[in-house]
C-alpha cells in the first residue's frame, strides 16, 4: 500500500520515534523523550496523542498492545527507514557545519 | 447553612476556551470548584484556591458527546501523566485541572489555535451554508415573481432582513476567524503567547450578534401586528427545544443516543410546523364574508355566497397591498388586488411581474389608467401613476362598463 511519506521530522517527532525503537506504552513516551534528550525536549500530551494517531495512520508505528485505555506502540520498518533518513540528514547538516565551525 | 453546590449556565465558543479556563480559575479563587458540566456548570463549595485550568478543544471528540467518551478518556490518560486531571468534557471541550506544578502544556499554541479555529469554523461554515441557501432563495423571490408578496409585507421583509443579517454575520465570522488565524500564526512565530478569548481578539460569532436586534424587531413586529398564533407557536417550539436540550444536558446520554435525538428533533419540529401551517390554512381562510370583509369590498359583490373569501391587507415602507380572493364551488372565482406605492420602481416591478406572462394584449375598455392589458376575456392589469390594479376572473366574460367603474372607484379611491 502506497503511503504518503513524512516530510522532514520535527524535533518532537524525531524523539518520539527514537523512544519507540523499543515497545513503549503511549503515556510513558513523554518521560522517555525527556530522558533521551536529557530534559531538553518536552512533548505535550496533546501533541503526543495527535502524533501517535498520525504515525499509526501512516504506518510509521504500530499498535502492539491495548489494555483498556492504555496502548503500547513500536516503530515499524517503514518508520525505522524514516528515522534513519532523518538521522543521516542531520549528520549531513552537522558535517557541513563542521567545515565552518571546527576549523 | 450555606449551599454546597451551585449551577451556573454559561456557554463558550471553541475560540473562547481561554476565557472559559479563566472563568473557572476566578470561580476557584472564590471557593467554587468545578464538579461537573451537565445542565450548566456545577460548582462545589470549598476553600479558595489559585487553581490552574486548561480547557482544550479535542478534535477527535464528537459534537454529540455529552460526557467524556472513550477517545476523550484515552486522551485524558496522556494528560494525567503530564500533570493534568480530567474534570469533565462535553462536545469537543475537555476541561483539565493542573495537579502537578511541573505539568507541561497539553498542546503547543500552534496546535491549540488550529484545533479551535477548525472546530469553530465548522460551525460558522454550516451556518453560512444554511444562511446562503435561504438568503439566495429569499432574494430570488424578492427580485422575482414574489416581489409583491414580500415588498408589501413587513413580516416578510423582516424575514428577508433576518436571513440577510444571518448571512452577512456568518460571512463576517468566517472571514474574521481566517484573518485572526493568520495574524495569530505570525504572532506565535514572533514569540507571543496565544490567548483564545475576547482579549485575544476572538469576539462572538457575527451572526449571533446580528440576529439579536433582528429577532427583537421581528418579535416586536409580531406583537404589533397581532400575530399571536405565530408567537404562541414559536414559544411552544422554543420551549420544546429548550426542554429537550435541558434533558440531554441533565441525563447526558451517550454520543450515539444524543446524535439520534438531535437528528429526530428537527424532523419532529418540521412536522409540528407543517401541522401548524395546515391548521392555520384551514382556520384562517374560511372566513364569512359579512364578518371579515370591509364594507367597501362588499359593495363590489363579485360573487353571491362565496365558499370562502380571503382578504389580505398589508403595508410596508414600499407601499400597501390589498388582495382579495373569492372562491365559489359552482360559480366563477375572482382574484383581485391593488398595489399602491409612491416609488416608480415598485410600480414598474409590480407591473412587469403582472404582465410578464404570455397572451396579454392592450385593452380597449376604459379603466382610466396609463396602461391596461387584458387576456382570456376576464383578466385585467391596469397601471395608474401610483397604483397597479389587477383583476383575474375565471368566468372568461369581459367586465361591463359599470363593473369596471365600480372596481376602479372602490379599489383605487376607497
Amino acid at each position: 500500500m502506497a503511503r504518503e511519506q513524512l516530510q522532514t521530522l520535527t524535533e518532537p517527532m524525531y524523539y518520539i520515534l527514537l523512544a519507540l525503537t523499543e515497545e513503549c506504552c503511549g503515556v510513558d513516551i513523554m518521560e522517555h523523550v525527556k530522558a533521551l534528550s536529557s530534559g531538553r525536549v518536552t512533548v505535550g500530551p496533546g501533541t503526543l496523542y495527535a502524533m501517535l494517531a498520525r504515525f499509526e495512520e501512516k504506518g510509521i508505528v504500530r499498535l502492539t498492545a491495548s489494555e483498556g485505555r492504555r496502548k503500547s506502540y513500536i516503530i515499524t520498518e517503514e518508520g525505522m527507514a524514516e528515522l534513519r533518513k532523518e538521522y543521516l540528514r542531520l549528520q549531513t547538516l552537522v558535517r557541513d557545519g563542521a567545515f565552518f565551525f571546527d576549523k | 447553612m450555606k449551599p454546597k453546590f451551585k449551577t451556573v449556565h454559561r456557554s463558550f465558543n471553541y475560540l473562547h476556551c481561554d476565557d472559559f479556563a479563566q472563568y473557572l480559575e476566578s470561580m476557584a479563587a472564590k471557593g467554587w470548584h468545578l464538579d461537573s458540566w451537565g445542565a450548566g456548570l456545577k460548582f462545589r463549595r470549598g476553600e479558595p484556591e489559585q487553581a490552574t485550568y486548561a480547557v482544550e478543544v479535542f478534535t477527535d471528540a464528537s459534537e454529540y458527546d455529552t460526557r467524556p467518551e472513550l477517545h476523550t478518556k484515552e486522551f485524558a490518560e496522556y494528560c494525567e501523566a503530564a500533570g493534568w486531571q480530567l474534570i469533565d468534557a462535553k462536545r469537543k471541550f475537555v476541561i483539565f485541572k493542573k495537579i502537578r506544578p511541573d505539568a507541561i502544556p497539553i498542546m503547543t499554541d500552534q496546535e491549540r489555535l488550529s484545533a479551535a479555529v477548525k472546530e469553530d469554523q465548522q460551525i460558522n461554515h454550516r451556518t453560512l451554508f444554511t444562511a446562503s441557501v435561504w438568503v439566495v432563495m429569499q432574494w430570488w423571490q424578492f427580485l422575482g415573481s414574489s416581489f409583491e408578496k414580500i415588498a408589501f409585507s413587513p413580516m416578510q421583509l423582516l424575514i428577508l432582513l433576518g436571513w440577510t443579517a444571518l448571512f452577512l454575520g456568518s460571512l463576517s465570522s468566517v472571514l474574521r476567524v481566517l484573518w485572526l488565524k493568520h495574524s495569530w500564526r505570525k504572532r506565535i512565530a514572533g514569540g507571543q503567547m496565544l490567548y483564545l478569548g475576547r482579549a485575544g481578539g476572538f469576539i462572538g460569532r457575527g451572526y449571533e450578534l446580528a440576529l439579536i436586534p433582528v429577532m427583537a424587531v421581528w418579535f416586536g413586529a409580531m406583537v404589533f401586528y397581532n400575530q399571536w398564533s405565530t408567537i404562541i407557536y414559536l414559544l411552544i417550539f422554543l420551549g420544546i427545544l429548550r426542554g429537550v436540550l435541558f434533558l440531554v444536558d441533565k441525563f447526558r446520554p451517550d454520543s450515539v443516543t444524543n446524535q439520534i435525538i438531535m437528528n429526530v428533533l428537527p424532523i419532529a419540529m418540521f412536522v409540528m410546523l407543517f401541522l401548524f401551517l395546515l391548521g392555520s390554512m384551514f382556520s384562517g381562510n374560511q372566513m364569512e364574508k359579512s364578518q371579515t370583509i370591509p364594507d367597501w369590498y362588499q359593495e363590489l359583490d363579485f360573487v353571491d355566497e362565496p365558499a370562502y373569501v380571503h382578504l389580505e391587507e398589508d403595508s410596508s415602507i414600499f407601499g400597501s397591498a390589498i388582495i382579495v380572493r373569492e372562491h365559489h364551488d359552482d360559480a366563477p372565482s375572482v382574484y383581485c388586488g391593488v398595489f399602491e406605492s409612491e416609488y416608480d420602481w415598485v410600480i414598474d416591478k409590480v407591473w412587469k411581474n403582472r404582465t410578464k406572462a404570455d397572451n396579454w394584449e392592450p385593452c380597449t375598455q376604459d379603466w382610466g389608467g396609463e396602461e391596461v392589458m387584458t387576456r382570456f376575456g376576464s383578466c385585467y392589469v391596469v397601471r395608474y401613476p401610483n397604483h397597479v390594479l389587477y383583476y383575474y376572473g375565471t368566468s372568461g366574460e369581459p367586465l361591463t362598463e359599470d363593473q369596471i367603474s365600480l372596481i376602479k372607484q372602490t379599489l383605487i379611491h376607497q
